[in-house]
């Protein structure tokens, strides 16, 4: 069936390729992603690949990407790099050798980008990449951007909210995956509520494939929290989580702030149980975009489109934006200074601009408007947008 | 503190079950086939998908697509037997590659058919029973009730039915067996449908109590592997006291010390049976 | 023979100057992997050979990998003496490890390494401060020769086609002596040949430290190439492709390590355009292999002519059980 859709796509494109040689013989330009896009981890790492493709049929669907004079169509190689450095590096040495693109997106992940940031900063490659660890950031890279926001972005405006309308929380239990994700995000999930005068009751980290968490639950009840905070959590096992703690007498609450995804919570905990939690609202599904966006995805990938494609589907229309401004595909330097000059910049779901100065001691971080969400009745509903300043 | 061992103990017995139904299978079909059997996990995961797509999609009744779900997985059990695995019986090294390969084919598929991504059922059972203190979510009752009938039923089989006596006759002396009139080819692939139901069964027990997802079958093939070591390879009685002490050891390391240091824990565990006991357990001696 | 000889050399020729004849540092890039697994799977050759699989293997190659990271990063140790220690660091391993877990065999071998493996893993995962966790050890210094920093991955390529013809000359080398008729008779027959008085478990820990040496190697020039290290690249699956490789390859030779090497290897990249489809159709490539092919390319190729190696052992079987009456 998809591969039937897929012959269908490619004769499309031939055929739009061979009606445009007929108009203008435009010019093709390359833009690379490198994401997880099999296996565990796809589920977000195709939202690496889903949002720029999204971007990039756009732009030729309206006749290409008009840059000085020239039109071009957009084609994104995209490869799999299976969520492992190692892949990643062989993924990264084949956009740069083979296919010879100045741009790329992604990857995804803490090692894979620490291991390909160093081919980007070598080789003068302006890359957008999705890691939730501040390594990626360190050491003023100046081709290496990083266009979704993390915990440490969007954590103090929700904690701040929590501490506003639920006065009575006193004692904060965190939960993390135990990998560089979970670790760097606890961090500032542990900073953060300090920061507030929460007491941190209990700090813990499982293993991605953990289901069941029973002994778990146990003992962080035993700490007797007001609030358990799920953080980077996926949220299929967040709402197992929640299940779980609540089958065991669990009468608190639960936030997560970290990564979207409440049909999965809901789905997981149950509409009973999943009632009031308090979560990180990536994409504001309300969106008349967002659908459109929904339906674009599902020519690409199987639904459910996860929201990590609204934040690559900005970036590469900034990208492409730059582009047009510098007036150049190839002049990378000149693509990377108007699109540094091009923020604030309207986005789908509000203002974007670069920041990150006292965290990472550079601007290579795109700050995103923060949705406080709240599970109501088996769905999200956003209580408040906070914007960046 | 007494209430907390209750319930220690409680989590340990439910996880057990649930291992012993996994290690069940796999050690059956190592003891008659000498094959490790690495797609074990993958079985589960099928047995799993199998209710999300009946259950979870068309809407038939839970206990309904148990059956059905768990028929289908010792089908495709005694397929993948017949086609990929006959040829290697008792080449223990090409069989348990093939089955790797089973198990990277299987995982690739499911990925491809049903996505990656976590996915949930409703629960066909909900609330909790509350015990001096002590919690137990009601479906995880249900799983251990009808594991443990399997179970029993499983026993019986191996004990008084006909094939079951072959079973373990080929398990104990192929030749002799063969002598006997018993046809080995049949056993194997009743052996390997057998245990493959059984990791479907333990799949579609758990499809509502966890998340559904194609990379679901790893943990549980790796627990099945540590209780089939630790009871002694192809020992029907050793999967089930290796069952019950993993469930137990886990559940109270990961209660007090965290989920890593049980894995170590286990691990390490594995380990020095196979130094000073390779047998296990409740193995016979080599 | 003459052509054949040609032949060789010819190949021989175009496999040293292949990175500077196509000048793509991705094709090199290749390469580079092919050789470096190749010595992996030379070393998994050795112990298949005596019959004990190791599922350890991965994990030997990251302790050979870390050691030299955190010899060179750490310790400011210069790349030659930090890539020769982990070389031994996986020599030690098979050393302090093997009189205690070579007394397990077959099936049991296989698992119990299997478990050493992931406890190892476990360990770098865990060990944050020394082993990096999850994220691993970033920045390790790239290989330099005698004052030659190898920054061009066509010399990566010549270094790494260099370890690997040495590891197949030592393997050659080993199975042309009294040693290799020895494991292959342990292989064959375990209770004639210790009856015929051989040191199983000696021979045995020999070769395992041998094999652990070439496994740390690769460690140590995977830590060097890739300039980072992390703990997912030496799970047991490491283990598994470099036992795939012997199998598609064949176990029966050395050469057959070098041609599963060969093969296994680029495949993720051939089937990089089938997107979702290319792990199933690695599965599915490797079902077919074992289905039809169960003894490899060097199958097909030995069913062609007539064998020799097998029967080396019985040959000295037979040579030892001549001298026991004389």
């Amino acid at each position: 069936m998809r591969k039937s859709i897929q012959a269908g796509v490619i004769a499309v494109a031939g055929l739009a390729a061979f009606g445009s040689f007929q108009a203008s013989a435009d010019e093709v330009l390359t833009i690379g992603v490198v994401s997880a896009l099999e296996g565990p981890g796809s589920e977000w790492g195709r939202g690496v690949d889903g949002g720029t493709r999204i971007a990039a049929k756009e732009i030729n669907e309206a006749g290409g990407l008009t840059v000085n004079g020239t039109t071009y169509q957009i084609r994104v190689r995209s490869y799999d790099d299976g969520y492992a450095a190692a892949r990643a590096v062989a993924a990264v040495t084949r956009l740069i050798e083979q296919d010879r693109v100045n741009f790329v997106l992604g990857p995804l992940g803490s090692g894979a980008a620490l291991a390909v940031k160093p081919m980007y900063e070598e080789h003068g490659i302006l890359a957008l990449v999705n890691s939730y660890t501040p390594e990626t950031l360190a050491d003023n890279p100046q081709y290496t951007y990083r266009v979704l926001p993390t915990t440490a972005e969007y954590v103090g405006p929700i904690v701040g909210w929590i501490n506003e309308n639920h006065p009575d929380i006193q004692r904060v239990a965190i939960i993390s995956p135990n990998d560089q994700t979970g670790w760097d995000s606890q961090k500032s999930q542990v900073a953060t509520y300090e920061e507030f005068g929460y007491d941190i009751v209990g700090t813990e980290l499982f293993e991605r494939a953990t289901r069941n968490f029973q002994p778990f639950v146990t003992r962080i009840m035993a700490q007797q929290p007001d609030l358990i905070e799920l953080d980077t959590t996926p949220p299929g096992t967040a709402g197992l989580i929640i299940r779980q703690a609540r089958e065991m007498g669990y009468q608190g609450m639960f936030s997560k702030i970290g990564g979207p995804g409440v049909p999965e919570i809901v789905d997981a905990a149950g509409k009973e149980f999943a009632e009031g939690t308090v979560v990180y609202v990536a994409a504001d599904t309300e969106n008349p975009k967002y659908a459109e966006m929904e339906e674009a995805y599902a020519e690409i990938y199987p639904p459910p489109m996860n929201a990590f494609n609204v934040f690559f589907y900005d970036a590469a229309h900034m990208l492409f934006e730059a582009m047009q401004r510098a007036g150049t595909v190839e002049d990378v330097e000149a693509v990377r200074a108007e699109l540094l000059a091009m923020a604030p910049y309207e986005g789908m779901q509000g203002t974007l601009v670069w920041g990150g100065e006292e965290l990472y001691g550079n601007n290579n971080q795109l700050q995103t408007p923060t949705f406080v969400g709240l599970i109501q009745d088996g769905k999200e509903v956003i209580v408040d947008r906070i914007a960046v300043e | 503190m007494l209430q907390l061992t209750i319930q220690i103990a409680v989590n340990g017995l439910t996880f057990g079950l649930i291992y012993i139904l996994m290690a069940l299978g796999f050690t059956l079909i190592f003891g008659i086939m000498r094959v490790v059997n690495f797609a074990h996990g993958e079985f589960y995961m099928v047995g799993a998908i199998g209710i999300l797509l009946l259950f979870g999609t068309l809407g038939f009744n839970y206990y309904l697509s148990i059956v059905f779900a768990v028929l289908c997985v010792g089908l495709l059990g005694v397929i993948v037997e017949r086609v990929l695995l006959r040829g290697f019986v008792g080449r223990e090294l090409n069989s348990m590659i093939m089955a790797l390969a089973v198990a990277i084919t299987l995982q690739a598929l499911a990925a491809i058919l049903f996505g990656p991504q976590e996915q949930s059922v409703a629960r066909p059972v909900t609330g909790v029973l509350q015990v001096a203190g002590v919690f137990i979510p009601r479906d995880r009752i249900v799983v251990g009730v009808i594991a443990l009938a399997v179970l029993i039923a499983f026993y019986l089989f191996l004990r008084y039915a006909r094939y079951g006596l072959a079973m373990r006759a080929v398990a104990q002396d192929p030749a002799a067996a063969a002598l006997q009139g018993i046809r080995p080819g049949f056993i194997y692939s009743l052996a390997f449908g057998v245990g493959s139901l059984l990791a479907g069964l333990a799949g579609a027990l758990m499809a509502p109590v966890y998340t559904i997802s194609p990379f679901m079958g790893d943990v549980p093939m790796m627990m099945a592997f540590i209780v089939v070591i630790l009871g002694g390879l192809g020992s029907i009685p050793g999967a089930v006291v290796g069952g019950l002490l993993l469930g137990f050891v886990e559940s109270l390391f990961s209660t007090f010390f965290g989920s890593t240091i049980a894995t170590m824990i286990a691990f390490g565990m594995v380990v020095l049976i196979l130094l000073f006991k390779p047998s296990g357990l409740m193995g016979r001696a080599q | 023979m003459t052509m054949r000889s040609v032949l060789l050399a010819l190949g021989f020729v175009a496999i040293v100057v292949w990175p500077f004849l196509v000048d793509n540092t991705f094709y090199t890039h290749i390469g580079v992997s092919v050789w470096m697994f190749t010595i992996l799977a030379l070393s998994m050759n050795l112990m298949l050979r005596m019959g004990q699989l190791s599922l350890a293997h991965g994990a030997i190659m990251g302790l050979g990998a870390y050691t030299a990271a955190l010899l060179m990063l750490r310790l400011d140790v210069p790349f030659l003496p930090a890539f020769i220690c982990s070389g031994l660091v996986g020599a030690l391993v098979a050393a302090i490890t093997g009189p205690v877990m070579l007394r397990v065999k077959g099936v049991y071998f296989v698992l119990l390494t299997f478990a050493f493996g992931e406890i190892i893993v476990l360990m770098f995962i865990d060990w944050v401060s020394l082993f990096g966790g999850h994220n691993g050890i970033f920045g390790v210094p790239r290989a330099e020769l005698f004052g030659f920093v190898l920054r061009d991955r066509s010399y990566s390529y010549l270094f790494a086609l260099g370890l690997a013809a040495l590891a197949y000359l030592i393997l050659r080398w080993i199975y042309s002596t009294e040693t290799g008729a020895v494991i292959d008779a342990l292989h064959d027959d375990e209770d004639l040949a210790r009856s015929l008085g051989v040191n199983a478990l000696g021979y045995r820990i020999g070769i395992f430290i041998v094999s652990g040496f070439m496994a740390g190697i690769a460690g140590g020039f995977y830590a060097s190439y890739f300039t980072f290290v992390t703990p997912e690249s030496f799970t047991f699956w490491t283990a598994v492709d470099a036992l795939v490789m012997n199998i598609l390859g064949g176990i029966a030779l050395p050469l057959g390590a070098v041609i599963g090497a060969v093969m296994l290897v680029p495949l993720p990249e051939l089937l990089r355009d089938s997107q979702e489809y290319q792990i199933l159709f690695y599965g599915l490539i490797l079902i077919f292999f074992l289905k039809f092919l169960p003894d490899g390319v060097v199958g097909v190729i030995k069913s062609l002519s007539t064998d020799s190696s097998r029967s080396l052992g019985k040959r000295f079987m037979k040579i030892l059980a001549w001298r026991q009456v004389k």
